[in-house]
């Protein structure tokens, strides 16, 4: 219970955040409750005020919260107020009962139109939306075309795809086709509510070093020194880098899993491998891996190396498919 | 009226459509005898609607086509009334073609593309991750197994031959964008009955072009009708927020409670609610208690 009061005293600041409608039904309701000579639909009006008070009273939102279900977030429960059909209707009332009541001069009725009007606008944000359109396009374009090219040159081959996480995200919507080791639930944790599938640690490792090797271009990833033991997955990383070697990894040398020169100076470090992140994707039956094209010589060749391929070059990206 | 027939024919479709997913789902059939079953309950249903239609009309003796005289005159609309329609018409034209046009999707904590997708390639229902295309390892909530939108999405998507994409993100977004203003327009028929003494054909006008505009200037964060309506016109939610509520809404304000009941189990096969217990069903609660408390306080007082 204290998570939904917490949760529905910083949903009311959040929902009011960007835009003011719900101040404006509230000046709506008072006009229709006292403003008006006489008053209409009264069970409507009870109801829309009972449930705009609820919605913002933390104790009674915190409740409504509870009946919608933890699936939805505060700004669901005004789902319960007829906020759009009451603004209207308080809007219109107003607009043509003073209309009416100056005979329809235009000379006063003009600037109450133009008032209202401004009075609605600047109860929206003015056009700018909570996430950028434009370079999500942009995003989902320069994707698409990775993808199209992907399933033309392969098409009837069951492509389980690795990429970065700009190509990844749009995969799936592209072509249900491509199966990939991890989707869009990995960063959208609302969509893993769709499922009681997790992660393992391993592929949560994938993504992480996927995305070093776009940023940096480097074929190994040093993680942040935590001081903290070394989890599975990155003990096993490591070992298994080590054993594809056949030797202890030299990238790794006075960096890998070497604590400094005495252990309580420096905490634990460690090094993912791109060795080790190509093993553990195989196994997840991936197929074909496309790098960023910033990606070092020295990535490229151990890549090739340890998939026994061939780099191909795909829109900025090296592609490496096997079979 | 126009509104009602719409509004009521997709909740069938929408009822169709849970039927054909439940059974597909219990049974364990593949998706593409689910669209069979799904088209044959349509066609079904057409059939069956234009018997139960035709049979009425030939009881009551009136002709299937209605003749010159038996048309309702139009009345001309007044300079006011005229020019709110159109401020409004024109508001609407702006929204289609920003749902046609613009890649205005917003998919954050969705992914009903995706669902719809898996659907058509695994030609299976909820088999598989719609995230990875691999199979569930540890399953799916059952609450989920029931909602019907994907299957009906796929179907479509199946029947017609469009992408997952350009069903759900433009073909439903628009239905739901018609079927709103559809709502929108029986709640404006509701609120300002004729027997107001005052302009209602004016205020029914003006309240459209308000519901118009506040589409607009509430599409800026998720949750707001607007946005919703503008950029997840897919979503149950959606469907429900912008076409179940004013509708139900304005048959509560009818008083046709028996329609108005329909209105909570369409809510439960679309959208995740309390298993069954929506919105819907809250809001039908308390406008009929509210209703039934000032008849009673009316008929104390009266008496």
């Amino acid at each position: 219970m204290a998570e939904y009061l917490q949760n529905a005293w910083t949903g009311w600041t959040g929902y009011t955040d960007n835009g003011k409608l719900p101040a404006l039904l509230m000046a709506v309701l008072l006009f229709l409750w006292f403003g008006r000579k006489r008053r209409e639909h009264t069970p409507l009006l009870v109801y829309t005020s009972l449930m705009t008070i609820c919605c913002v009273l933390p104790v009674t939102a915190a409740l409504l919260m509870m009946y919608q279900t933890k699936f939805y977030h505060y700004e669901w429960i005004w789902s319960l107020v007829p906020l759009s059909a009451v603004t209207a209707w308080g809007l219109a009332c107003g607009w043509t009962e003073y209309r009416a009541e100056n005979g329809g001069q235009w000379k006063k009725t003009a600037p109450f139109t133009l008032l209202l009007l401004a009075l609605l606008l600047f109860c929206g944000s003015l056009g700018s939306a909570v996430w950028d359109r434009d370079a999500r396009r942009e995003e989902r374009r320069a994707a698409y075309s990775v993808l199209e090219q992907l399933s033309d040159r392969y098409s009837g081959e069951r492509l389980c795809l690795w990429a970065p996480w700009e190509v990844m995200e749009y995969a799936r919507e592209k072509d249900a086709g491509i199966l990939l080791p991890y989707g869009r639930n990995l960063r959208d944790g609302f969509l893993n509510a769709y499922s009681y599938d997790a992660y393992p640690e391993e592929i949560v490792m994938l993504e992480q070093w996927m995305e070093h090797m776009s940023m940096t271009g480097e074929a190994d990833m040093e993680t942040a020194p935590t001081g903290k033991e070394e989890t599975g997955a990155e003990a096993v990383a490591g070992e298994k880098a080590e054993a594809a070697d056949g030797k202890k990894a030299e990238a790794a040398d006075g960096e890998t899993a070497q604590p400094g020169n005495t252990e309580e100076e420096k905490p634990a470090r460690h090094v993912i491998t791109l060795e080790a992140c190509v093993e553990k994707a195989l196994e997840q039956g991936v197929n074909c891996i496309l790098i960023a094209g910033e990606a070092s010589e020295d990535a490229v060749a151990r890549m090739e190396k340890a998939l026994d391929t061939k780099a191909e070059a795909l829109e900025g990206y090296y592609l490496f498919v096997i079979y | 009226m126009f509104g009602d027939f719409l509004i009521a024919g997709e909740i069938v479709i929408i009822g169709l459509a849970a039927a054909a997913h439940l059974t597909a789902v219990v049974l364990g059939w593949s998706f593409s005898r689910c669209v069979l079953f799904f088209a044959g309950l349509v066609c079904a249903a057409l059939v069956g609607g234009a018997g139960v239609l035709s049979v009425g009309r030939i009881r009551s003796g009136k002709p299937f086509f209605p003749g010159k005289g038996d048309k309702p005159a139009l009345r001309k609309p007044g300079r006011t009334e005229g020019c709110l329609y159109a401020v409004s018409a024109l508001i609407f034209l702006t929204q289609l073609i920003f749902i046609c046009m613009g890649d205005t999707n917003y998919r954050e904590g969705d992914m009903t593309v995706e669902t719809v997708g898996s659907f058509l390639a695994a030609d299976a229902l909820y088999q598989v991750n719609p995230m990875t295309g691999f199979p569930y390892t540890q399953g799916i909530p059952s609450r989920l197994k029931i909602l019907c939108l994907p299957t009906l999405y796929a179907s479509l998507s199946r029947l017609t031959g469009l992408s997952p994409a350009i069903v759900v993100w433009k073909v439903i977004p628009v239905i739901t964008l018609v079927s709103s203003y559809a709502a929108f327009t029986l709640l404006s028929v509701s609120l300002f009955p004729e027997t107001d003494r005052d302009a209602y054909r004016e205020k029914r006008a003006c309240f459209m072009t308000v519901v118009s505009l506040l589409m607009w200037v509430g599409a800026y964060q998720p949750g707001m009708d607007g946005f919703q309506l503008l950029c997840g016109g897919w979503m149950g939610v959606t469907i429900r927020n912008l076409v179940l509520l004013p509708w139900l809404l304005s048959l509560c304000l009818r008083r046709k409670w028996i329609y108005a009941a329909l209105c909570i189990p369409a809510e439960a096969c679309i959208v995740w609610t309390l298993y069954g217990c929506g919105v819907c069903l809250l809001f039908l609660l308390c406008m009929g208690t509210i209703q039934v408390c000032r008849g009673m306080r009316g008929f104390l007082h009266n008496s």
